[in-house]
């Protein structure tokens, strides 16, 4: 692979990394909006109706750098991937087509929502921000289906394609119902409403454990933080059933994805379910089991169901093995927001006053950085996962890329663009609240 | 002509028409802040839908001319990969001018919302204008020589037609009275530049419109519309800022047309890059059904927009 190609890679590695944050906060902010703003006027409710409103701006700011690195990200597709672009456009485009109109309603529903407030009734304001929250999931969700489409391609004569190279017998629709999309689109959905809450609850945990003084202003962040984590555990809910979902899915569809995160070298039965470890001269080495026959139960339904091996599958189309150790953190941090929301049911029903503990803030807040990381690692097992190809068992990464040399130059421009331009978004964002006195809005 | 031809330049042409107003609206605001605040009420809505024309735009082409891809790729990787960051520039000032604190701040992040529209500005403009001529790209062998690509007289001319026409449509639109005398002879700067630019270097473009007479004739009328346009404004009757924007998407739509079936510069035969029949009925659906959604919608948004408060918070 050349240094051209491995600098695509880490130029759209690189802005996804931060691209989905972004989308995950522009999925989840607008939700909390809308429950805040119709709880606010429910229940005549000071605190909450003060956060519908303090937390726009900042969703507005997010948005529009959103937009932009959802543009790149669009852009990076087509020129550092001209030949998967070429074939995706020809095979499996509807769903990035009908993205552009959920990406329309977006941002027409915001300016929608700036100007309609005191000119419609309360409810009907709230749920235009729903609709807001929707479109970006809608968006979210048709990305999905082209990832899926990437991990199982469906929609054409495959045989022909790989014996000819010429693509016949097109289904345009097919993309909409791959092997993989519903749980895909389970996972990522559910996914980002959990992380795009985690990372307010990072915020408003960190600023209520700052907060000495000002009564009012405790009261407001614990309101917060209480709609926020209800949020975040329905999420958290939803998001361990697609992952666990996900697992038979990968060992009946990609096995060879299955075998290496799971770093099974040989097909086996009652497998159980290890983590850490590496692979090392031909054997298994630093691994731990933590429970026996858990993999086969979890891939195959029984504890005597034979998993299989990458021995099974030729050397070059193993992906790199360094993706069992993101599922090992996946898996580990998965298991650790578990045991946070159980804590939190269990102090709960102590009647324990949760946000009045500064531990548990500090929790929420470790809880919250965990689920970032997550979902990262996440992404990146996904991607990796897939190796070498780029779409599975059709198209390699090397088959796909632009080998222009100007890429170097500009990969490193998108970089450093994006080091100086999020830290300024979260200096503006500071800067924009510090000129808003928080207690004299709650008064007002 | 083939039904996705159209749609493609239909798309086109909504939006070089928005991004126009927008480049236009920069431009204004730059030379005259003290109108920044009347630019401001409409730029406010506009940014963000504008950047989704952008991408709708890339879609479609995507969409229907998926095995023009990969040479699109090649060839305007950096004009396109450097007009993305500035992007990314453009979005975060604007938005950050939207909360600034005080005026001097608001002015500052606007400048630099303005610098970066106009640079992207260019570099589209490069890009659509290779596209029509050929100038500066060899497709035989996908190349780009940069800087004959962004400083060939053609698109140094088409350029500054089109930012004239943009501060043209920006001071209909606003109903800017005082520029009129500016906003006339930009408008007839721009017309004349734009013949000229076209007439000397892309020749068969000039050949199809003369070729087919019902292109001359709606460029004819078009232009007669844009001038009465120009005089109602004169006029200040202020119907002219609901015209002018129909009457601008008209124009780029006429021109854009009037390449087919060629693109840069008569060298290559677009047809044989269409996407296969089996996708041009979804295309044509989701084209049909999401541009109702979005006449809808942004209707909506008009109508929301001009609507009075009527309910006093509690």
């Amino acid at each position: 692979m050349g240094l051209g190609v491995i600098f695509n890679r880490f130029d759209m590695g690189f802005s996804l990394s931060i691209h989905i944050i972004l989308a995950v906060m522009g999925i989840a902010i607008p939700l909390i909006i809308m429950l805040a703003e119709i709880l606010g006027q429910k229940y005549n409710n000071i605190y909450y109706k003060t956060l519908s409103k303090r937390l726009f701006p900042a969703f507005i700011i997010l948005f529009a750098i959103g937009t932009a690195s959802g543009t790149l990200v669009a852009v990076n597709l087509l020129f550092l991937w001209p030949n998967f672009m070429s074939f995706i456009g020809q095979v499996a485009i509807l769903p990035v087509y009908l993205e552009v109109f959920a990406f329309f309603g977006e941002s027409i529903f915001i300016a929608i929502y700036i100007y309609s407030r005191k000119k419609i009734g309360v409810y009907a304001h709230a749920f235009i921000m729903g609709i807001v929250s929707l479109f970006a999931a809608l968006s979210a969700v048709f990305i999905t289906m082209l990832n899926a489409f990437m991990n199982t391609p469906v929609g054409f004569n495959i045989s022909n394609y790989l014996t000819t190279g010429n693509i016949t017998n097109i289904n345009p629709y097919a993309i909409f119902s791959t092997p993989s999309t519903l749980i895909e689109i389970f996972h990522v959905v559910s996914t980002s409403y959990l992380v795009g809450t985690f990372i307010l609850i990072i915020v408003f945990a960190y600023k209520l454990l700052k907060t000495k003084e000002n009564k009012n202003t405790i009261i407001y962040y614990k309101y917060a933080l209480r709609l926020m984590l209800f949020v975040a555990f329905i999420s958290v809910i939803f998001a361990i059933i697609s992952g666990l979902l996900s697992i038979p899915m990968l060992y009946s569809l990609q096995p060879e994805k299955y075998a290496a995160l799971e770093l099974d070298m040989h097909p086996i039965s009652n497998a159980p379910e290890i983590i850490f470890g590496t692979y090392t001269n031909g054997s298994l080495n630093g691994y731990l089991t933590i429970i026996p026959n858990l993999q086969s139960i979890l891939a195959t339904g029984s504890p005597n169901g034979t998993v299989p091996g990458l021995s099974q599958f030729p050397k070059n189309s193993w992906p790199p093995l360094i993706v069992h150790n993101f599922f090992d953190f996946m898996v580990l941090f998965g298991f650790a927001l578990g045991i946070f929301f159980a804590l939190l049911i269990l102090l709960k029903l102590l009647k324990v006053d949760i946000l009045g503990n500064k531990i548990v803030l500090m929790l929420s807040i470790v809880a919250g950085v965990l689920s970032i990381i997550l979902l990262e690692i996440g992404w990146l097992m996904a991607e990796f996962g897939r190796q070498p190809w780029i779409i599975y068992n059709i198209m390699t990464v090397t088959q796909a890329a632009n080998y222009s040399s100007s890429i170097i130059p500009i990969a490193i421009g998108i970089i450093l663009f994006y080091i100086c331009v999020i830290p300024a978004t979260i200096y503006i964002i500071q800067k924009t609240y510090k000129n808003r006195d928080l207690s004299k809005e709650l008064s007002e | 002509m083939d039904i996705l031809y159209i749609i493609n330049h239909v798309v086109f042409s909504l939006f070089i028409t928005l991004f126009l107003v927008e480049i236009g609206m920069a431009f204004t605001g730059m030379l005259f802040y003290k109108s920044y605040a009347k630019i401001k009420k409409y730029l406010i809505p506009m940014w963000e839908i504008n950047g989704t024309f952008a991408i709708f735009y890339i879609v479609s082409f995507e969409a229907i001319y998926p095995k023009l891809l990969v040479s699109v790729g090649i060839l305007y990787l950096v004009p396109v990969m450097i007009a993305a960051l500035l992007f990314i520039l453009r979005n975060a000032f604007i938005s950050y001018s939207e909360y600034a604190n005080n005026v001097a701040s608001e002015k500052n992040y606007f400048m630099v919302y303005g610098i970066s529209t106009l640079i992207i500005g260019f570099l589209v403009i490069s890009i659509f204008s290779s596209a029509m001529s050929g100038i500066g790209i060899n497709i035989n062998t996908n190349t780009l020589y940069l800087l004959e690509f962004l400083f060939n007289p053609f698109n140094i001319l088409i350029f500054i037609s089109l930012i004239l026409l943009g501060f043209c449509i920006t001071a209909i639109v606003l109903s800017i009275d005082k520029m009129r005398v500016y906003t006339s002879a930009a408008l007839f700067t721009s017309i004349f530049i734009g013949l000229i630019g076209t007439s000397t270097y892309t020749k068969y473009l000039l050949n199809n419109i003369f070729g087919d007479i019902w292109i001359l004739y709606a460029l004819i009328i078009i232009l007669l519309i844009t001038l009465f346009t120009l005089a109602l404004y004169i006029k200040k009757v202020h119907i002219s800022n609901k015209l002018i924007l129909p009457v601008t998407f008209f124009i780029i739509l006429i021109i854009s047309i009037s390449q087919y079936p060629y693109v840069y510069g008569n060298q290559l035969y677009i047809n044989v890059y269409l996407t296969q029949s089996i996708n041009q009925v979804p295309i044509i659906y989701i084209t049909t059904f999401g541009m109702l959604f979005l006449s809808i919608s942004i209707s909506y948004l008009i109508y929301i927009y001009n609507k009075k408060e009527i309910i006093k918070e509690k």
